[in-house]
């Protein structure tokens, strides 16, 4: 598609990390996460009015730990559902420095990129990321931050009527709102089903 | 004159434009251009009035987006071509041109190894715009900035997108995605990306692009290359503008006239009267609070169209359902009062109603002023605040009676 790129090294080291085809935490997340909502025909492209902090299914801390172990064995791209690891890919394709902290009952990574941005990632006791936020001068490469979630996103986005302005996704299985202007881009995105039960989604900030 | 002294302006930095000569004998011919009168010269103030229009634009089916005619001309010459249906957006920077909607063959700019530049801006719905800096002399009424770097969207002369400016959003590169044939950006900045976009390339963000034959990557560009606010550019009335637009029935309507007028407390019809100025931060935000609560990221930006703000929950309104689940549909029209407070301590509540979209949506009409829809943890005040209001923008560093911009007053 762009060939002419692929010698840029910067651009390089993030389109690599698209969204895995064939097999990989990519294709097996969602199918994986749509077993558990009713009547899951239509699944990617149902916008439902989900509270975001809905509790969707009880079986996530062992979806969670599935995911875990599934991405132990399947190293793959970063962002939403994966591995604690897999910040640091995110953090080479900001080109930015990592913060951990920890809070009661999950653990933050945030990276600063040069230019300002602030990616922080949410992650789980289990050590899975189940949360992003972001706000700077410029959006951040959604694809790398929504991982295998990203597709979802890309359908769902797509149905909307409006150009140009805030944007909400909610399906089943993921939540992203997205909003600002040239120069100041804030938003935030999460799994519900990978929010650990002693927390809400509003930690994600 | 003109022309030179633009170009100069490039010159002087060590930044070579391109000048595509051997295309200049034909270029007045060409489909797309025409010999424009020159304005200038004849004393007193310019025009500085331009119409602007509500309608459901040039895509057929907009909502609450402004629209202007704008004329770009080859540097220094009078083979111009009127752009209509240009959005007016104080949420951008910088003129963007669809490459289908324009004829002229606007030089390339160059970086300092002689490599075509660049520009990729990607949105909060992540759909994005790619294409090459190129430069214009820009007319909007009878002001005229010279030398303008400006872009064009989805030329397919230019290198193909590279990957770390298309990270799988959609491309606004047709009317139909865009909804407009250009933005006309002027907000409350002098360029599109400044300060960040001006270092070094190892630390700039994927905004602007050195494109060889090899591929594109990610470049610094010194500020007066970067796409410019063309209002800042003009000789007069270069502090700001003001847009003017009426009010609207409740339940809408099909079409409205109001004006863009550039200057703020420039000539006789930008005065600032009794508004109310709000400075924003070093981002182009200020305060907006809302029950008690605080957003500081809140902002007004024409090329949004309804109020964006915060979510069902704390709206009490369901957001619509399908492709219109943007807004905001409440059962039925629902009052609302929130705070702006600038930077410099300025605060005054506004009031605003929101009725149901889908409802709205079924006249048929273009501009309504009590469209909503959900943007969690802020404000967006769209263009449906602009009805029945002067909303004036002052760009950052240029004085006015409002003091310097960057500032919002209303």
């Amino acid at each position: 598609m762009d060939s002419r790129n692929r010698s840029t090294p910067f651009v390089g080291a993030s389109w690599r990390l698209a969204p895995t085809p064939a097999i990989g935490p990519a294709t097996l997340l969602p199918s994986m996460a749509s077993n558990h909502s009713a009547g899951g025909a239509g699944l990617e492209s149902r916008i439902d009015l989900l509270a975001p902090g809905a509790k969707v299914s009880p079986m996530k801390t062992t979806l969670g730990l599935l995911i875990a172990f599934l991405l132990g064995t399947l190293p793959a791209s970063a962002g939403l559902g994966q591995t604690m690891g897999s910040v640091r890919i995110d953090q080479a394709a900001m080109r930015g420095k990592l913060a951990a902290t920890t809070q009661q009952g999950y653990s933050v990574q945030q990276i600063t990129a040069p230019d300002g941005a602030v990616v922080k990632e949410y992650v789980s006791p289990a050590g899975v990321v189940f949360g992003v936020s972001w706000h700077g001068p410029t959006m951040p490469n959604l694809a790398l931050l929504l991982g295998p979630y990203f597709p979802q996103f890309q359908k769902a986005a797509q149905s909307a009527r409006r150009r140009r302005g805030p944007l909400l996704v909610r399906t089943n299985q993921l939540v992203v709102e997205s909003g600002g202007h040239l120069r100041s881009f804030r938003g935030r995105a999460y799994v519900p089903a990978l929010v650990p039960d002693s927390v809400t989604q509003a930690v994600v900030q | 004159m003109t022309a030179a002294g633009g170009f100069t302006r490039f010159l002087r930095h060590g930044w070579p434009v391109a000048l595509l000569t051997a295309g200049l004998a034909s270029l007045a011919a060409c489909g797309g251009g025409y010999n424009a009168p020159r304005s200038g010269g004849g004393g007193g103030q310019p025009n500085n009035l331009q119409a602007v229009q509500v309608n459901l634009g040039p895509a057929g089916n907009d909502v609450d987006t402004l629209l202007a005619s704008v004329t770009v001309c080859l540097p220094g010459t009078s083979t111009c071509q009127i752009i209509q249906d240009v959005n007016v957006d104080t949420g951008s920077e910088g003129l963007r041109i669809l490459a289908s909607q324009t004829g002229l063959h606007l030089p390339q700019e160059k970086d300092a190894s002689g490599n075509p530049l660049g520009n990729c801006i990607t949105f909060a719905d992540n759909s994005y715009i790619w294409g090459p800096v190129v430069v214009a002399d820009v007319q909007i009424a009878g002001e005229q900035a010279a030398s303008v770097p400006v872009q064009i969207i989805g030329d397919p002369n230019f290198a193909t997108v590279p990957a770390a400016c298309n990270t799988g959003g959609a491309a606004d590169d047709t009317v139909t995605a865009l909804g407009a044939n250009a933005i006309l950006g002027v907000g409350v900045f002098r360029q599109d990306c400044g300060a960040a976009c001006a270092g070094n390339a190892a630390q700039a963000p994927n905004v602007y692009f050195s494109c060889p034959n090899s591929g594109c990557s990610i470049a610094a560009v010194p500020l007066q290359n970067q796409l410019q606010n063309p209002v800042w550019l003009f000789p007069q009335d270069n502090n700001g503008l003001l847009l003017s637009l009426p009010s609207v029935p409740a339940t809408g309507s099909s079409s409205v006239s109001g004006s863009l007028i550039f200057g703020v407390g420039t000539q006789s019809n930008n005065g600032l009267g009794s508004v109310q100025v709000y400075t924003t931060d070093a981002q182009g935000n200020f305060t907006t609070t809302f029950n008690g609560t605080p957003y500081s990221s809140s902002f007004i930006d024409s090329g949004s169209s309804g109020f964006f703000f915060l979510d069902s929950a704390t709206t009490g309104m369901p957001a619509c359902t399908g492709g219109n689940s943007g807004f905001y549909c409440p059962a039925s029209t629902m009052n609302f009062s929130a705070t702006n407070t600038g930077a410099n301590g300025a605060s005054a509540a506004v009031s605003f109603t929101i009725a149901n979209a889908m409802s709205l949506f079924q006249s048929g009409n273009s501009a309504y002023s009590n469209l909503g829809g959900p943007n969690s943890g802020t404000f967006d005040w769209g263009l449906a605040f602009f009805f029945g209001r002067q909303v004036f923008v002052g760009i950052e560093n240029q004085n006015s009676p409002a003091g310097p911009g960057p500032y919002w007053a209303y």
